[in-house]
């Protein structure tokens, strides 16, 4: 039983350190040869032509001259409504309406974009979210504390 | 990513007309750790990092760190993901099923999950199915990736037409 445990444990530890690498494995493959568009903004390199850059990913301020590229290729209330997406101010694309850009390099750190979408229902997928994995975990709580009370009820009469 | 109430949804779809049962939680769990562990994460460490400080593991960028906590929404990290669980998990929670069925029904809700989000279409492709062979992204773009609210009723519609059997049992009592 003890061997059992034992077994189980280097396993769960293994697939855990494989998951912990495969994870800064896939970042450095997928970044190596990328700027990001912080990088690009401040970099000037041509390698930023047509990379896909999600700004909610990035704390971008609507008075920020570097936005200004952005902001004129796209309308100002659809920025306004980006920025204002952001609840409890986390800078992620799913917690709030966002929108996703492919920036076309104009020079002199500037940007205009050659494609943009909105993703205006990403707000509301984020209260849905959370509601569901509220839910989830309360399942999974009772789902517990009946398996557990079934057998001592078993165990003890 | 497609809304979890769709994911979960569509789980309990596949289920089928049953009641919910110990196959259908893990399942539905196996459904919704992809966007838990890879979107969840990534809000709760940001969340965290003016507590944290500079550490190490965590990319201080947060394109790198979306990306490398992405791995648990790849086939590769759904199956290491589930693996993981079953192994650490109490006998008398893999009961009746065993470790390694409750694996298997993570990582079947795990790809399932991963079935309804390369569905969606994004300004790129999003998904990289075939890490660690290729980073390469697909998706087949059928529906914008939050159009998936829009087919909610019908998913649960569908679904109460499918269980209301049940459900009546259930009032009854």
């Amino acid at each position: 039983m003890a061997d059992r445990l034992a077994l189980r444990l280097v396993v769960a530890v293994v697939a855990l350190v494989l998951l912990v690498l495969a994870g800064r494995d896939l970042s450095q493959r997928v970044h190596r040869a990328e700027l990001t568009l912080s990088e690009c903004l401040v970099s000037d390199d041509a390698s930023c032509l047509g990379r896909q850059f999600n700004l909610g990913g990035l704390r971008l301020k609507p008075d920020g001259a570097l936005v200004e590229g952005v902001q004129s290729a796209v309308s100002s209330s659809d920025v306004a409504i980006e920025l204002q997406g952001w609840p409890l101010g986390v800078p992620y694309p799913t917690a709030g309406v966002t929108f996703s850009v492919i920036a076309q390099h104009l020079g002199q750190q500037r940007f205009a974009v050659q494609k943009a979408e909105l993703y205006p229902l990403n707000g509301m997928d984020m209260l849905v979210g959370v509601i569901v994995v509220l839910a989830w975990l309360a399942s999974v709580l009772v789902a517990i504390r009946r398996r557990y009370w079934r057998q001592d009820l078993s165990e003890h009469g | 990513m497609a809304d979890l109430l769709t994911h979960g949804l569509s789980a309990a779809l596949l289920r089928g007309r049953t009641a919910p049962d110990s196959m259908l939680l893990w399942l539905t769990s196996g459904v919704i750790l992809p966007d838990l562990l890879s979107r969840g994460s990534v809000i709760v460490l940001y969340a965290l990092k003016p507590w944290l400080g500079p550490v190490e593991w965590i990319p201080s960028d947060t394109d790198r760190l979306s990306t490398a906590l992405e791995i648990p929404h790849t086939p590769v990290g759904i199956a290491l993901v589930a693996i993981c669980i079953a192994m650490l998990l109490p006998s008398r929670l893999s009961h009746p099923w065993g470790r390694w069925r409750v694996a298997s029904l993570l990582i079947a809700g795990g790809f399932l999950h991963l079935l309804v989000d390369v569905m969606q279409r994004h300004l790129e492709p999003s998904y990289y199915l075939l890490y660690p062979f290729t980073v390469e992204r697909w998706e087949l773009g059928w529906f914008r990736s939050d159009g998936s609210l829009l087919a909610l009723p019908v998913l649960a519609a569908l679904w109460l037409v499918l269980n209301r059997s049940w459900l009546r049992r259930l009032r009854s009592g």
